[in-house]
């Protein structure tokens, strides 16, 4: 049965006073490194994106960040943040869950927004990984395993995926081409955005052609770390400074599952229970379903994890979400286009503005100024992941026709 | 604090595992009682599958099937370059992620292995239990 009232603001649609939260205001700065402190691109994040809003820093009176990486100069960031703007926000938060943790940032935002505990809010996110080497880097990794059980195997984070990855092609017969045509269309999508840094027109031949980082992963199938920083400006009502169509966010989920990296116990790793319950709860939260998205900015760090994502939203039937990426039906002009910004491949990977840049790529689409822009897209739906998918957020954006 | 509360371990929780492995047993956790039965690792005081707290050392049979596996071609420091890692589906259910003793080309999913203690492939400091061996993933004949 069709809901009669998707589309319809939240405030109405449940009858009692819910304050519908509005991004109002977008910023993000990406590149393979910038010789910058955190806090200079952090800052110069949070007033382009109040300049978008309309808003001062007086403005803000709750400030959500993921806490940036054990590797930043700079702790206790969000306190310095705020001195700088000259803020005394009634709400402030750092959060770190991996790669969620800007997700569970904006999560806790929209909740606040919602709830009328705040109304102009601000998430803001940065990450440097030009400045840590390769070995600290690994040693870091090493210690999101279960340090007893896990991390003296050696494991890895491509190690873990590519063993997925295993199970993907074994379990569903897929086409092991038809994954890495994923990874192609991501990187060659991303050569038509300026603002990614990997973009580059390749085929899935070509991406098997790179070197295997861990059997069956090649290189051009892993996101490559850089710099970067972005920030939204969530404000409570769609206000009347911004320029530019108001973005409501209609629907948010979260799924944990019982799993540490190596997928749930009792069923495949080819398959990622978190995205399924996290993507359930957004849609049913925004009342609407996965064929009413007009496009996804999905939190995929290998192509196989774009495939499975489609899979557990209902689009495609486990194992067909591959090849339905051969059959053009995720590319920008396809029925369900997937990653048009890019993605995690192509635009790059800085994990804790992954989910600031999924939410600005969004909100490019419905504002209808995408570098590649899917016509007409008035509802978008972005996830954020950790670990091996162990938990995800999954967000439902909209602008209201 | 009710009864039911356990008390603080006098020592690490999951001490017999390495203290049997080292003897050659693989000794995992089997939910009792009135819970689902099922065995499973690590070894913790719930039972993942059901959340029971009725739990108990069980040994298991060494054997089981590789469920999947790796190749990795950069490693962690101390680590030497490929690596060859895998989880192993054991005959009693639980999955162990382990390095494997053997090359990429020769295995696939379903290679019948066994899990058996061995010093750890790299060098990851394990504290208290540095002394005890680690474990791996061995291909056996099919039975
Ligand atoms: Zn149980």
């Amino acid at each position: 049965m069709p809901d009669l009232l998707d589309g319809w603001p939240r405030s109405r649609r449940r009858g009692h006073t819910v304050t519908d939260a509005y991004i109002t205001g977008v910023s993000s700065t990406l590149d393979r490194e910038y010789d910058l402190p955190e806090r200079d691109l952090a800052l110069h994040a949070i007033l382009q994106a109040l300049d978008g809003a309309g808003a001062e820093p007086t403005d803000i009176d709750g400030l959500y960040l993921p806490k940036p990486r054990p590797w930043a100069e700079q702790g206790f960031f969000s306190t310095l943040v705020s001195d700088r703007l000259g803020v005394a926000p009634d709400r402030r938060l750092e959060v770190y869950t991996g790669g969620t943790s800007g997700g569970n940032a904006f999560h806790a935002a929209v909740g606040d927004v919602r709830a009328g505990r705040v109304e102009t809010a601000v998430v803001a996110a940065v990450e440097r990984n030009s400045t840590i080497d390769t070995a600290d880097y690994f040693e870091y990794i090493l210690d999101i395993f279960d340090r007893e059980f896990q991390a003296p195997a050696g494991p890895s984070v491509p190690g873990i995926y590519a063993q997925s990855l295993q199970r993907y092609c074994h379990e569903f017969d897929a086409d092991r081409e038809a994954v890495a045509a994923i990874a192609a269309k991501n990187r060659s999508n991303a050569a038509g955005n300026p603002a990614a840094v990997f973009g580059e027109e390749l085929t899935a031949a070509a991406v098997l052609d790179s070197r295997p980082i861990a059997d069956p992963l090649r290189l051009l199938e892993c996101p490559t770390p850089c710099d970067g920083a972005a920030a939204l400006v969530l404000t409570a009502g769609a206000g009347g400074g911004s320029s530019t169509a108001p973005v409501r966010v209609s629907g948010v989920g979260a799924g944990h599952a019982t799993s540490h990296l190596l997928g749930v116990r009792d069923g495949s790793l080819a398959r990622f229970p978190a995205v399924g319950t996290a993507t359930e709860g957004a849609l049913a939260d925004a009342g609407t379903s996965a064929d009413a998205v007009d496009v996804f900015e999905p939190y995929a760090p290998f192509p196989h994890v774009e495939a499975v994502i489609t899979e557990e939203l209902g689009l495609y039937e486990p194992g067909d979400g591959a090849a339905a990426c051969v059959r053009g039906e995720t590319a920008v002009d396809g029925p369900h286009p997937v990653s048009p910004s890019g993605g995690c491949l192509g635009r790059g990977h800085p994990a804790m503005v992954t989910p600031l840049l999924n939410y600005i790529a969004a909100v490019g689409q419905l504002r209808g100024e995408a570098p590649i822009q899917v016509p007409g897209a008035e509802r978008a739906l972005t996830t954020s992941e950790h670990g091996h998918v162990d938990g995800v957020t999954a967000t439902v954006l909209e602008v209201d026709g | 604090m009710s009864d039911r509360s356990p008390a603080l371990p006098d020592e690490r929780y999951t001490r017999r595992f390495w203290t049997a492995l080292a003897d050659g047993r693989l000794l995992l956790h089997r939910c009792a009682g009135a819970g689902c039965g099922q065995a499973f690792f690590p070894p913790g005081p719930v039972c993942p599958h059901c959340g029971g707290r009725d739990v108990d050392w069980t040994a298991v049979d060494p054997g089981g099937k590789l469920y999947s596996f790796t190749r990795q071609h950069v490693t962690p420091p101390g680590f030497d370059a490929p690596l060859v890692v895998g989880l192993t589906e054991l005959a009693a259910g639980p999955r162990l992620l382990t390095p494997i003793a053997a090359d990429y080309g020769a295995l696939t999913v379903g290679t019948p292995v066994e899990v058996v203690p061995a010093a750890p492939p790299g060098e990851v400091d394990r504290g208290d239990l540095a002394d005890y061996p680690y474990f791996e993933a061995v291909p056996v004949e099919p039975e």
